[in-house]
């Protein structure tokens, strides 16, 4: 068994909690998995989300099948939204100029930093932190959706509804997202 | 209908016209409903490209988190507030520290900590300013303080300290070559720093080498703590999170961490925690080791280093010396000849070390200050507070501090003079080799007792008891020990051989009931009666042949009078239960003879009370009430506790059942059977998902028990888990079999 299983057993039996002992471990490997990604490519080389996360998954919990699947996706989306928040925040921190001086990146990051998808991020950011007080499950359909990049049909079976209800959910909450953006 | 089912249903309605009649009808009068809906829909059939392709999103272009490009990011000359960055000057798990210039309002140099990313900024800095007025507070001469906080352009939390020019403790004085009592007065200082920040309420949370600088001043060395405050508000919770990716960067840290900092939830966090990592800072500036070994720890889980620190004992800083490699490296960085170096830890400085390092924060030093004072009493050649006094010991003491004057006095003539160095020197040999015996044996008692208090199935402290006692044994082979010294050496002796049979004793009666009485058929029961009646029998006691009567009156004059009271009681219930479940029916004369044994074999009034209650027909809380009325609780075995606790489950008292098994769970953690009894008590209080998460707790404690397996497996078909039941009885299913083979 390993230990993030081990962890899991314990957030089902309720002695541990997904936020402060799960979503730690899964972010430290995801960030450290993304960094090794990096190191190996050239730079600017796009990286994907979800082909991440299943590598994770594999890595800390392994092949068995696994009852709990949904708080280990639930902590890689949560996990996935601080990574690619933070890096959007910090590259349009540097392109203002913000207080600090004239900062150094790389050519080919500046290039490839599209500023629109940046901030359209963090606004989505926002209004899904609103959306989630109200509607905390259809919430987490979209943190599967937009921060692991998975199809409805894998979100649904990871949060264990029918594919038509996730296509519901997945329905109002494009709308509601977007109006909120756009208010 | 609400919002979201009103759009759900609308949505679903293809023929536009239809739709906004679908609309009108199920809004109703509510015309800003109407709206939000409108406007949901109108984004639902326009949607943003962004929208488009969610998988996209999840690609993040220049998806670079290395640290690496966090210091790229931060370079010479920037500015972070008032502050320009000059050189990094360090870098720790946290992040990295930086020399930087402050310009407004003064211009001076300060150390600038940046924490990297991954940290909510805004919880972090909320956490700081929460303890800034205590940071403010503080004002020592060995304390670097805290300045300022803030967040940097790029989101980043960073701290602004006293710039310190020094280098770790340890670093210092091994390349200064400072002697064992040098060290112990730069000790003594920081000491004095921690006992001044906690007296103003703060709590340093992560002291060790790399936070305690020593840089000169003057030409003399000063200690300054620094980063007081830093891992409180970065809320560093050192467990698997951190180990995960940075354990070389950690490591440094978890080797200084205590017992109760390294468990899983670490939320009573106090004072005494400091204390624990300071004796690991004294330990290492002793030995040039940390107590369980930089290599052990680097290569151990994360479990085994929760269980390292939490469980075992560090061997005694001169032992530790005198089984280091580098015996002859350690003695010349303190300034020492390698036969000397362990002497001068020996005896004192193992006492103290040993008080700072107790598992158990209530037997450390209340202080940092006690910790300091009884240091200086070693240096002084006074008694000590840590390790137990004994009249032998101080007397030691005595002759040691006054050895100048007795010389003195015996040069008063030839006669005296020989006399005196003559008898001086005589009472030094015995002396001092009795004075060790003395030492070890009170070193045996201490272990000793401990193990006794430990519970079952951890069984470490034994091996610490016994490698006490086998270095005893022989240093009493020697014969020139005193005769009283060597008296109470073999008392010691001899009360470890019989209390480790009886703890074996123990610990096989523990794996017969918690192997037997989870189960629930019949078979099951007579199997683990058997097994418990054959105990008996290679004991001594033959319950088939003897009267019960005069079992009782041998179980009373026994020594271990109480474990054979408590297994035949376990005996007895075990039979009722059979009964319970279809076994043989027990005749009347047959329970009269045996609960008049128990009587017999066991006067304690509560144990006997419970005796009572368990044996009446009618069970009223009242009658419990009195019977615990005056009693101290809390001076009974896990077993008396749980017996009572279990008697309030059966007259439905549950809160007070709650009370006791938390007091008990509390005072004996790792105690199996308590755990189950509790699990038990909970699955007929129908409290399914509070028993659930006790037997899990069992089988983190021990996890190759079919039986535990299956009371879990039982409880958790009641909570409607299928899968995880059947997965439970399978794994009871595999112990079972491999028990069957290897046993």
């Amino acid at each position: 068994m390993t230990e993030v299983t081990r962890i899991l057993n314990e957030i089902n039996a309720g002695a541990l909690d997904v936020d402060s002992d799960l979503l730690p471990i899964v972010y430290e490997e995801l960030r450290r998995m993304a960094a090794a990604k990096i190191a190996s490519e050239k730079p600017g080389h796009t990286l994907d989300a979800t082909s991440l996360v299943h590598e994770a998954y594999l890595r800390l919990v392994g092949t068995q099948s696994f009852e709990s699947r949904r708080h280990f996706f639930g902590a890689a989306a949560e996990a996935m939204r601080r990574i690619l928040i933070d890096r959007a925040r910090a590259r349009q921190a540097d392109k203002r100029g913000g207080q600090s001086d004239r900062v150094e990146l790389h050519p080919d990051q500046v290039a490839n930093a599209d500023k629109g998808h940046d901030e359209q991020l963090q606004r989505l950011d926002l209004a899904l932190e609103k959306f989630a007080r109200i509607n905390p499950e259809k919430a987490e359909l979209v943190k599967l959706r937009y921060f692991v990049g998975l199809k409805t049909r894998e979100a649904a079976e990871i949060l264990g509804v029918s594919t038509a209800t996730a296509d519901r959910h997945w329905a109002y909450a494009k709308a509601w997202l977007q109006t909120e953006m756009s208010s | 209908m609400n919002e979201t089912e009103i759009f759900d249903r609308v949505v679903r309605e293809r023929d536009p016209a239809r739709q906004s009649d679908l609309l009108a009808e199920l809004c109703g009068d509510d015309q800003p409903l109407k709206e939000r809906v409108k406007k949901l829909l109108s984004a639902y059939e326009h949607p943003e490209s962004f929208f488009e392709d969610p998988a996209n999103l999840a690609r993040d272009r220049a998806f670079d988190l290395t640290e690496d490009s966090n210091s790229d990011t931060i370079m010479h000359g920037t500015r972070i507030g008032p502050y320009k960055l000059l050189q990094e000057i360090g870098e720790g798990g946290m992040g990295r520290v930086y020399m930087a210039e402050q310009i407004e309002p003064v211009k001076r140099h300060v150390a600038l900590k940046v924490i990297k990313p991954g940290m909510d900024s805004r919880r972090v800095i909320a956490r700081f300013e929460a303890e800034r007025q205590a940071l403010a507070m503080m004002d020592h001469p060995n304390i670097a303080k805290v300045l300022d906080a803030g967040t940097t352009a790029q989101g980043y939390p960073y701290f602004v300290m006293e710039l310190v020019n020094g280098r770790p403790i340890t670093d210092y004085c091994d390349r200064e070559k400072l002697a064992t009592s040098q060290r112990l007065r730069l000790f003594i200082d920081v000491c004095r720093a921690v006992q001044h920040a906690h007296q103003k309420g703060v709590i340093h949370r992560d002291l060790k080498p790399s936070n305690i600088m020593v840089a000169e001043y003057d030409g003399k060395p000063v200690p300054k703590v620094i980063d007081f405050g830093v891992a409180k508000a970065t809320g560093m919770q050192l467990t698997e999170k951190t180990l995960f990716t940075e354990f070389g960067q950690v490591i440094g840290t978890v080797e200084y961490m205590s017992p109760e900092q390294s468990r899983r939830n670490q939320l009573d966090v106090d004072t005494r925690s400091d204390i624990y990592s300071l004796g690991v800072v004294l330990y290492k500036l002793l030995t040039g080791e940390t107590p369980f070994g930089h290599d052990r720890i680097r290569r151990a889980a994360w479990d085994e280093i929760a269980k390292i620190i939490c469980e075992e004992d560090p061997p005694l800083p001169s032992v530790r010396i005198d089984s280091s490699a580098s015996l002859s490296e350690l003695a010349k960085q303190r300034n020492v000849g390698s036969a000397q170096l362990s002497s001068l830890v020996r005896g004192d400085l193992d006492w103290i070390v040993n008080k700072t390092l107790e598992k158990d924060r209530n037997r450390r030093y209340p202080s940092a200050g006690e910790l300091a004072d009884d240091i200086g009493r070693h240096l002084d050649q006074k008694p000590i507070v840590a390790g137990p006094q004994s009249s032998l010991y101080r007397f030691g003491k005595w002759v040691k501090r006054n050895r100048v004057g007795v010389g003195v006095l015996s040069g008063a003539g030839l006669v005296l003079v020989l006399f005196g160095v003559l008898a001086v020197r005589g009472y030094q040999e015995t002396g001092q080799r009795s004075a060790r015996v003395a030492a070890a044996t009170q070193a045996a008692e201490f272990a000793m007792q401990r193990a006794i208090e430990s519970p079952i199935g951890q069984e470490a402290y034994w091996e610490t008891a016994k490698t006490h006692c086998e270095r005893i044994r022989d240093a009493i082979a020697d014969g020139t020990v005193k005769p009283a010294t060597k008296k109470a050496a073999t008392d010691v002796l001899n009360e470890f051989a019989f209390k480790k049979s009886e703890r074996e004793l123990a610990v096989q009666i523990e794996n017969v009931v918690i192997n037997g009485a989870p189960n629930t058929d019949l078979a099951s029961w007579q199997k683990m009666e058997r097994e418990m009646r054959e105990f008996f029998r290679k004991h001594g006691f033959d319950l088939d042949r003897e009267d019960p009567a005069l079992i009782g009156k041998r179980i009373r004059d026994h020594r271990s009078k109480v474990m054979w009271a408590d297994l035949l009681e376990l005996w007895i219930g075990t039979l009722g239960h059979m009964q319970s479940i279809g076994g043989p029916k027990l005749s009347g004369a047959e329970i009269e003879g045996w609960a008049d044994a128990i009587y017999v074999a066991d006067d304690d009034p509560l144990r006997t009370g419970i005796r009572k209650f368990i044996y009446q027909s009618t069970h009223d809380r009242k009658l419990l009430d009195d019977l615990v009325e005056g009693v101290d609780v809390t001076s009974h075995s896990a077993r008396t506790l749980s017996w009572l606790a279990s008697c309030y489950s059966m007259v439905g008292a549950h809160d007070e059942c709650d009370r006791l098994f938390r007091f008990a769970l509390d005072r004996y953690p790792r105690d199996v059977m308590l755990a189950h009894d509790y699990g038990y008590a909970l699955y007929h209080q129908q409290r399914y998902q509070e028993a659930a998460r006790m037997y899990h707790r069992c089988l983190t404690l021990k996890d190759t028990v079919p039986g535990l397996w299956k009371s879990l497996a039982r409880t958790l078909k009641k909570l409607g888990e299928k899968e995880a039941a059947d997965r439970a009885s399978a794994k009871a299913a595999m112990f079972e079999s491999r028990n069957g083979l290897g046993m």
